[in-house]
């Protein structure tokens, strides 16, 4: 099969068919990478959550506490809510409340004080969110877990902040 | 014969130039595509630059139709379309109580920046950079040298919807 001189059949150089299948290989793993990245996706979205479990509906509730009425105001329901670091979709804003907000604070005497804080607002924002119940805990479709009392940092088409998830509930459909 | 004895593919190509061009071409193609990642579709949009307490004469600065960079990148980040101030309002603890108190003399200014940004769903991005509300942002105009947070950002959401 192989003559002296390392040709296969004689004719062809067993190097040159390793170089010309290194080549091949290269040019469908760019084609592939390049499609990949076109689509906007260049990691698996293939986690075992998607594969293994069917994603449900959760109910996410995001506090964003002493914010300025204006970071409120720019929160609207029917946003599209994504993750700031990976740009990953995490769902729609649902509802978006206001209360007043209050801080902790302490007199001259060492009372402590839950004082209202003026032309702030704790803000609380509901969010739908792909994801399931495992477990182990609340997981989004794309695999990040939610915890209660976790900081998210979240951002939409007009604001970007950190707020802390509230509550976290199946919605029941 | 495939590869001759010069290992040249067909007698005319040497595989491993063949071999580095594919190389180089799947390098150009990734950075284009990387590149162009951000879209080309710009839409306008307007954006509100709050300035806190700074003494009243600092704002005579402020020129409706200057252009504005970006102070660290130096990138353009629009031109003044307009300016307001009201009396600087400072956030502060006192008697067990929050309070709000007025520094005398001083003023929170409100300066509109109106610049094209290029669509990265969900990133409006104004000089390279996502805009967004609360943003801290230092800028420099022709005339003067501002520090503040984006309080406003306005644009016609059916546009951005075309550019999404």
């Amino acid at each position: 099969m192989l003559d002296k001189r390392g040709k296969l059949f004689g004719k062809i150089s067993i190097v040159d068919i390793f170089i010309v299948c290194i080549i091949v290989v290269m040019a469908i793993g760019a084609y592939a990478g390049i499609h990949k990245l076109s689509q906007g996706n260049i990691l698996t979205e293939d986690k075992a959550l998607i594969k293994n479990s069917a994603v449900d509906t959760l109910d996410v509730t995001l506090l964003f506490e002493e914010v300025r009425p204006f970071t409120a105001e720019a929160l609207y329901p029917g946003d599209e809510v994504f993750m700031d670091d990976t740009g990953k979709y995490l769902g729609d804003v649902v509802s978006v409340s206001t209360r007043q907000a209050q801080r902790l604070i302490y007199d001259s005497k060492g009372n402590a004080i839950n004082a209202k804080v003026p032309e702030r607002v704790d803000v609380f924002v509901s969010v739908r969110v792909p994801g399931k119940k495992l477990a182990n805990g609340f997981y989004t479709a794309n695999n990040i877990q939610l915890v209660h009392d976790a900081e998210l940092k979240i951002k939409t088409t007009k604001v970007e902040s950190i707020p802390t998830i509230y509550s976290i509930k199946t919605v029941s459909e | 014969m495939l590869i001759d004895e010069k290992g040249r593919l067909f007698g005319k190509l040497n595989v491993l130039d063949v071999l580095f061009a594919m190389i180089l071409l799947a390098a150009i193609f990734l950075g284009y595509t990387m590149l162009s990642r951000g879209g080309s579709e710009t839409i306008p949009v307007t954006y509100t630059v709050e300035i806190q307490n700074r003494k009243d004469d600092y704002f005579e600065h402020v020129h409706i139709g200057e252009s504005v960079i970006d102070g660290v990148t130096k990138s353009p980040v629009g031109s003044i379309v307009g300016f307001s101030k009201q009396p600087a309002r400072k956030l502060e603890q006192a008697d067990g109580k929050m309070h709000i108190y007025m520094p005398q003399d001083h003023s929170d200014g409100y300066v509109k920046i109106q610049a094209d940004a290029i669509v990265a769903y969900p990133d409006l991005l104004v000089g390279n950079e996502p805009m967004k509300i609360g943003k801290e942002v230092a800028l420099r105009s022709e005339s003067l040298a501002m520090h503040g947070y984006v309080t406003g950002i306005e644009y016609d959401s059916e546009l951005l919807k075309g550019a999404k």
